[in-house]
């Protein structure tokens, strides 16, 4: 008995002991390949018994079986399971998941995996644009997602960008995508004025994306197609542009400081002639050499530089995080006086509240830019700006002279000297901008949650321009003082503009599993926006000789000069909206949207518009191993609209200008209302090779109708002279074709290689226009070039179609000749480009990174005004031409008459970045407690290879002619700089 | 508790969403007024701007001047080329894209529109109501005499219908309705100010349209060899209706000098006041433009150097005639040339220090001539001997010395010399007259300087006449296609196109199916 006892106790001592030896305790440090990971959620695999590792990656877990499977997984890392095999302590390193098939893209009013999108998304996070220093983030798109084109308007710095998505899909302007930030939609627009250039021309108003702190943008997701816009409604029809800023990440407090110094020179091999070659040029014109020397790229060009600071502080606890960041950007452009300071600052709050039923999120971002412009203009006439007369200086001639008054030298009335422009013509900007959302997102139940966006967006701007007294040119800031019948030059302007455009949203979303494999998410929701406008400038003309301080002693100016004027908007607009995705068997995805828009612009009883779309994904292969690892085909249908006319533009309006007199401001149409774009697209979303390859292809076709088109008035007579904004019932046609790619080539622990690239096809054409109904644009500016146009909207043809009589060569006697009878002809020539591609690759080996960028534009031709109002042989002597004119057998009598003498290719391929990179190493840098350290050097626009003549073959000037805009003129645009810069992040 | 704050969010929530309502869209005008409240007198102003319109070089001016034997704008190297638009004017090359076909359909229809407007006020007072519709009458003239037919618009009818067209022979009716209801009403003229409309105005108006009514009666305009004696009758009768008050200027040049607007002779002007830019926001040229669009960049004003007068409409006149000779030594000491037109040797204010061409092209002697050797034939002047000199240049105005950007010279529409030769015209016509034609040629030639011979009892002596005494005043083309001369070859155009008298409705305005292109085009 006392045997048995014992020997029952020993057994169950020794199962005692035994279980006691299996339920042992683990611990273990989990890092991933750069340091130790916090957060990374271990579980015992069957159990509910877990822990999660703390800030140094550590975890223990107790009770846990010596056979037992630990299952470590984290969001974006491979989750790996691992047999405990009697370890007590245990390593684990998590891999990076790269697929990206895998990623959550952000899409309007909510966000879903790539997998199971329906529509044409790209979504590029901040990792593939972080060692880029742009001054804008729109340039940090080019190049990257098919079938979006940047082109900024010109160098300057702060430049306006064109962003297309898919082609031009309206007549009119507002062919830019919707820009969505952080929820908000902002109004659109310039936000600055462009400046009336004192009677010397127009120029273009600055990006409103500027304002934004490209080191707080954590993604920019582009929405191309119809299912993914729709929801969008009324401005969805050219794309939208999702913008979403950084949280607060981590749960340790972080401060990163970023700072870069950039140079940047410039990078044309456009010239004039050089002192030599002019006198060279010009035998026996010894009235035009003056014996002195002038070299514009010296005396008006400089090298210029930025110098960008940036302090980011991200802190969290478990159900909050905080983000503050603060940057400096000060810029120095390549043209003297040209410049941008840029300051910013942002805050991200979120709280929880009631364990996770209720969340706050405070976004708030201000900043400020002032600028400095010179004298630069979109169509200045014969006598030039700042940019022509350095160009058209005679080289022989100084632009000093003591004899005369402010000792620059005055040739004429017509005839500019460039520096003293750069001395007595000042044109700053300041402009303040308030972004700021709160959003609130409440957890009814486990299925219902409400969201409701409150945003404001603000822009205040105050453009100040100078002309100084000593500046002496013909029709420009000069006037004659009834007074004493004296002329008086100098004339001061300053423009102020302000905007308040207010967001309201609200919407429920509704996710529920109607089974098993019947999944449904649901969301509906009502939106209003206001949009406030208003403004007002003082110029003043006729200042005192000796006065240098005109823009704060306005009341200098010849009291019957001054002029004054104001203005105030409002446009409002509401929908409603609601879509419902369906997943089925986790094969198939249909998503459905339906959004009913209105806007106050459009005419009474057209104020509203349905867009509904269908979009349908089916995967025919998912997450297999081997060759073929997921393949999807999505297809989608849709109605996108746009309201781009200006307020006001269906009910007729005077403004008076006088107590007894008014101007007629409008020509009203009272039938008014949207374009709308009816597109369809078919597409694929495949990874294969083992995950290495992904790509996508896509084809897509947009038909817009109700063509927003201003109309000459000569059509209505007798009407208002103004031109009057109709739907036109012709249909512009876009279709297209992308193809994605990316390759990971090499993915080891110490060498990694990817390749991405895309290429996009596209072409568009007008129809049922109407065979006698002809729209002239592209207007060009110049001596002789009065209302002068080279491009023509006809049926049938690609929009914007060169229309020109071909030039055929010289005769014998230096004049031109033209193919036929010399008369313009539709050709087949046209400046939106027909393919566009981008390429880049990245190359990390241990803590060395280098990656580069390309992209390129194909198919269009650029017509070059600054060579037909500057540069023909009639003006070598007085001015200097190029060489290409100098040498040429150009007759000194023949005229500068539009034709395809003026026409080039604009094919180009830009090497856009080129960033090489160190990581310090993380044990040299635990020594001075900093968490990480990266050093970088840059290259942007290296080389462009390309065989226009002209500054750059990325233009986008101004042109627009009776409210048609235009493509592919090159006037005088800024040129554009190389730029080398060196930067330094550090994260303590 | 927690249930409490539970309800307190959700309530806090649902105030939210309920207290945003929907807003209904209606647009809101901030900063401008609805075109129908806008101020009568300032709407009548308006109606006035397209007055403003005669005084640009471009659009009506240069279809009525520079189509004719009167002036040439050539192409020099690049200069003035403007996509061809003056050449195709000058060589009758136009077609109905042409920029001076569309400019004068805009000009004259805009304004009245602009008239339509002032007439539709409610409770517009008559003498108001009058001097609308005769603007309208006047404008309307214009484009008859230019397209024949004409689009307008009824009283009440929306702005989104397409106009309906008259005629010309049913518009000319239709404004000599206008101008008979409004003459009652208008006021007499102002002897200061003859740019408001009155009752001189529309009897020369009215003696004007009974002179080329056989013209526009026939809906071709091809009439001008039909003279309808009661016609003539009626034009007679209105020459005489006008006041005694108007009467001729001693000198020929108290019309154009810049304080014009006291001179007798005038009948309808357009108003410019000293230091005033008369054309703010209108996008077009004012009067200044009478001396920039000929002087050359080193004349004073420094001018655009485009319009020259023909040879053979110089050689109309002798050679020392006041009308185009006017050297008063105010005038050389201030522009250093004398007014009228410029031929020969220029000079630097002060009349003594002679000019050259600029160095880029010579630095030659700055000789005005209008040389058939220097002008090849298709408008392009390419010789750099001839470049910058190349042709008479005419000057009209007076310019004035205390402003030249903004004079105060009024722009001349109609005066009283020209009453004196319709009536002579019409007499010699058929009409019956105590009046002797030899009485109002005697008249005409009591002006100081006058060195021309004036015969009007031959419709030759009559068309010289005209020439002589209204040039530059946008009468030549209407005077052309009534002698039956401005479809013949001349020296420097040869297109004879008899349909061109006729100017083709711009292309852009046939989206009104109403209108039907006219014949030729």
């Amino acid at each position: 008995m006392k045997k048995c006892l014992f020997k029952g106790l020993m057994v169950f001592l020794t199962i005692l002991c035994t279980s006691l030896t299996y339920s042992q305790d683990v611990s273990g440090t989990v890092s991933d390949s750069s340091g130790p990971l916090p957060g990374v959620s271990v579980l015992v695999k069957g159990t509910t018994n877990g822990a999660q590792t703390d800030l140094d990656g550590k975890f223990n877990i107790r009770n846990v079986g010596s056979n037992a499977v630990l299952i470590f997984s984290f969001i974006g890392f491979q989750t790996q399971e691992i047999n405990v095999a009697g370890k007590s302590n245990i390593k684990v390193t998590l891999v990076a998941e790269n697929a990206e098939l895998k990623e959550v893209v952000v899409i309007g009013y909510g966000s879903v995996r790539k997998k199971d999108a329906t529509g044409a998304v790209d979504q590029l996070s901040s990792k593939k644009f972080d060692n880029i220093a742009a001054t804008n983030p729109a340039s940090l798109l080019q190049g990257k997602v098919a079938g979006v084109q940047i082109t900024s308007s010109s160098g300057e710095p702060g430049a306006g960008n064109a962003i297309r998505v898919r082609g031009n899909s309206s007549l009119r302007g507002g062919n830019g995508p919707l820009i969505v930030v952080d929820g908000v939609p902002l109004a659109g627009g310039e936000i600055t004025s462009g400046g009336t250039s004192l009677g010397n021309g127009t120029s273009s108003a600055k990006d409103p994306l500027s304002f934004i702190n490209q080191n707080d943008i954590e993604s920019m997701t582009v929405l191309k197609d119809a299912s993914s816009t729709a929801i969008y409604g009324a401005r969805g029809a050219n794309g939208v542009i999702i913008i979403t800023t950084k949280k607060g990440k981590s749960k340790v407090p972080e401060l990163t400081y970023e700072t870069s110094y950039t140079t940047s020179s410039y990078a044309s091999k456009f010239d004039v002639l050089s002192t030599d070659a002019f006198i060279a040029a010009t035998p026996g014109q010894d009235a035009n050499h003056f014996g002195s020397s002038f070299d514009w790229k010296k005396q008006v060009l400089q090298t210029g530089s930025t110098r960008n600071h940036n302090l980011t502080f991200s802190s969290g606890t478990d159900n909050s995080n905080t983000r503050v960041s603060l940057g400096m950007a000060n810029t120095d452009g390549i043209l003297k006086t040209t410049g941008l300071d840029k300051y910013t600052v942002s805050l991200y709050n979120s709280n929880d509240f009631l364990k996770g039923r209720l969340k706050l999120e405070t976004r708030v971002s201000y900043s400020n830019i002032k600028d400095q412009r010179g004298l630069t203009t979109d169509n200045t006439g014969y006598i030039g700006d700042l940019l022509s007369s350095s160009l058209y200086w005679n080289p022989t001639r100084s632009v000093y002279d003591a004899s005369q008054p402010g000792g620059f030298t005055r040739v004429s009335g017509d005839y500019i000297n460039p520096v003293h422009i750069l001395n007595s013509y000042s044109n700053n900007g300041d402009l303040s901008k308030f972004l700021g959302s709160l959003t609130t997102t409440v957890k009814i139940t486990n299925n219902l949650k409400y969201t409701m966006v409150f945003g404001m967006e603000t822009s205040n701007s105050t453009v100040k321009q100078q002309a100084l007294p000593d500046l002496n040119i013909q029709d420009f800031a000069t006037a004659t003082n009834p007074a004493d019948l004296k002329t008086y030059r100098g004339q001061g302007v300053i423009t102020n503009d302000q905007r308040v455009n207010k967001t309201i949203e609200h919407n429920f979303t509704y996710t529920k599993d109607i089974t098993r494999n019947i999944n449904l998410n649901a969301v509906a929701g009502y939106s209003y926006y206001n949009y406030n406008s208003n403004g007002n400038f003082v110029s003043a003309k006729g200042f005192a000789p000796t006065q240098t301080n005109i823009l704060d002693n306005m009341e200098g100016g010849i009291p019957t000069e001054t002029r004054t004027g104001s203005y105030k908007g409002l446009v409002e607009m509401q929908s409603i909206f609601a879509r419902a995705s369906l997943a089925f068997y986790n094969k198939l995805n249909v998503d459905l949207t339906v959004r009913r828009d209105g806007s106050s612009k459009a005419a009474d009883g057209l104020k509203y518009g349905n867009f509904p779309s269908l979009g349908i994904a089916y995967k025919l292969v998912d997450g297999k191993d081997g060759l073929l690892n997921d393949i999807k085909f999505r297809g989608n249908i849709g109605k996108t609209g746009n309201t781009e006319f200006p307020r006001n533009s269906s009910v007729g309006i005077i403004e008076y200008n006088g107590p007894d007199q008014f101007v007629i401001v409008n020509n009203a149409n009272s039938q008014l209302t949207w374009e709308t774009t009816t597109s369809y697209g078919l597409g694929t979303d495949f990874t294969l090779l083992k995950n290495k390859l992904t790509g996508s292809i896509d084809y897509y076709n947009k038909n817009t109708t109700d063509l927003i088109i201003g109309i000459p008035s000569t059509s209505g007579q007798p009407s208002p002279a103004g031109i009057k904004y109709t739907n036109l019932p012709a249909n512009l046609i876009n279709t297209g074709v992308e193809v994605s790619l990316s390759y990971k080539a090499i993915q080891t622990n110490d060498l990694t290689w990817d390749l991405s690239g895309n290429m996009a096809f596209l072409s568009n054409e007008i129809k049922n226009l109407g065979a006698s109904n002809v729209y002239n644009v592209g207007s060009i500016a110049g001596a002789g070039l009065t209302d002068s146009y080279v491009q023509r909207i006809q049926d049938g043809y690609p929009l914007y179609t060169y229309f020109l009589p071909t030039f055929t060569g010289y005769d014998a006697n230096g004049l031109s000749q033209y193919a036929g009878d010399g008369t313009p002809q539709m050709l087949d020539k046209q400046p939106l480009p027909t393919m566009t591609a981008g390429f880049s690759t990245s190359l990390t080996y241990k803590n060395l990174d280098f990656s580069t960028s390309f992209y390129g534009q194909f198919g269009n031709y650029l017509f070059n005004n600054t060579n037909i109002a500057l540069f023909y042989k009639n003006q070598l002597g007085g001015k200097n031409v190029t060489p290409e004119v100098a040498n040429s057998v150009q007759s000194t009598s023949d005229a500068n008459t539009p034709s395809t003498k003026y026409l080039e290719k604009g094919d180009f391929v830009r090497m856009g970045n080129l960033t090489l990179g160190y990581t310090f190493k993380a044990d040299l840098l635990d020594k001075i407690n900093v968490k990480s350290a990266r050093f970088y050097v840059n290259g942007s626009n290296l080389f462009v290879i390309t065989k226009y003549s002209g500054f750059d073959p990325e233009v986008d000037t101004n042109k627009t002619l009776n409210g048609i805009p235009s493509a592919g003129i090159d006037y005088l645009s800024y040129p554009r700089a190389r730029t080398f810069s060196l930067g330094l992040n550090v994260t303590f | 508790m927690k249930k409490n704050n539970f309800i307190k969010y959700s309530i806090f929530a649902g105030a939210l969403v309920l207290g945003v309502s929907c807003t209904n869209l209606d647009e809101q005008i901030l900063d401008a007024t609805e075109t129908s409240k806008a101020d009568p007198d300032a709407v009548l102003n308006s109606a006035y701007n397209g007055l403003k319109n005669f005084q640009d070089q471009a659009g009506i001016f240069a279809v009525s001047e520079v189509s004719t034997d009167f002036v040439i704008v050539p192409t020099r190297a690049g200069d003035w080329g403007d996509g061809g638009a003056w050449l195709q004017d000058h060589f009758h090359t136009w077609t109905p894209d042409s920029r001076e076909v569309n400019a004068a359909w805009k000009m004259m229809l805009s304004s009245v529109y602009s008239c339509d407007l002032a007439l539709a006020i409610q409770g517009i007072p008559a003498d108001k109501a009058a001097q609308a519709l005769f603007l309208k009458a006047f404008y309307y003239y214009n484009a008859i005499d230019i397209y024949g037919q004409v689009p307008y618009r009824e009283a009440g009818s929306s702005p989104d219908d397409f106009p309906k067209v008259w005629t010309s022979p049913e518009a000319t009716a239709k404004i000599i309705a206008m101008l008979e209801e409004a003459l009652p009403n208008l006021p007499a003229k102002n002897s200061s100010d003859p740019s408001i409309a009155n009752k001189d105005a529309a009897n020369f108006l009215l003696a004007k349209i009974y002179l080329n009514k056989a013209v526009f009666d026939s809906p071709t305009h091809t009439g001008f060899n039909a003279s309808n004696v009661a016609n003539m009758n009626k034009v007679i009768q209105y020459v005489d209706a006008i006041s005694s008050a108007t009467t001729l200027a001693p000198d020929y040049w108290d019309n154009f000098k810049p304080t014009n607007n006291t001179c007798p002779e005038l009948i309808l002007t357009s108003r410019n006041v000293l230091g005033v830019d008369a054309v703010a926001g209108l996008g077009i040229n004012g009067i200044r433009s009478r001396w920039y669009m000929s002087t050359h960049y080193n004349q004073v004003p420094s001018g655009w150097n485009g319009f020259s007068v023909l040879q053979e409409y110089y050689d109309k006149f002798d050679a020392t005639d006041r009308r185009i000779k006017n050297n008063d030594q105010a005038i050389i000491a201030h522009v250093g040339s004398p007014l009228g037109f410029r031929i020969g040797q220029q000079y630097a204010p002060g009349g003594i220090t002679p000019l050259k061409t600029r160095a880029q092209n010579g630095s030659l002697p700055l000789d005005f001539q209008s040389d058939a050797a220097g002008l090849p034939a298709d408008g392009k002047i390419t010789g750099q001997n001839w470049l910058e000199r190349w042709g008479i240049r005419p000057q009209k105005y007076i310019p004035d010395a205390s402003n030249m950007e903004k004079p105060e010279n009024d722009y001349v529409l109609f005066r009283y010399a020209d009453a004196l030769l319709m009536k002579a015209e019409a007499i010699v016509r058929g009409g019956s007259s105590a009046t002797t034609v030899a009485s109002i040629a005697a008249q005409l030639q009591a002006r100081q300087g006058i060195t021309t011979t004036i015969n009007l009892s031959t419709l030759a002596g009559i068309d010289k006449a005209r020439a002589t005494e209204l040039w530059e005043e946008g009468w030549r083309r209407n005077d052309m296609i009534r002698f039956g001369t401005y479809t013949t070859s001349r020296a420097t155009m040869k297109n004879t196109d008899a349909y061109r008298v006729l100017f083709p409705i711009p292309t852009t305005a046939l989206l009104n199916p109403n209108i039907k292109q006219n014949p030729g085009y």
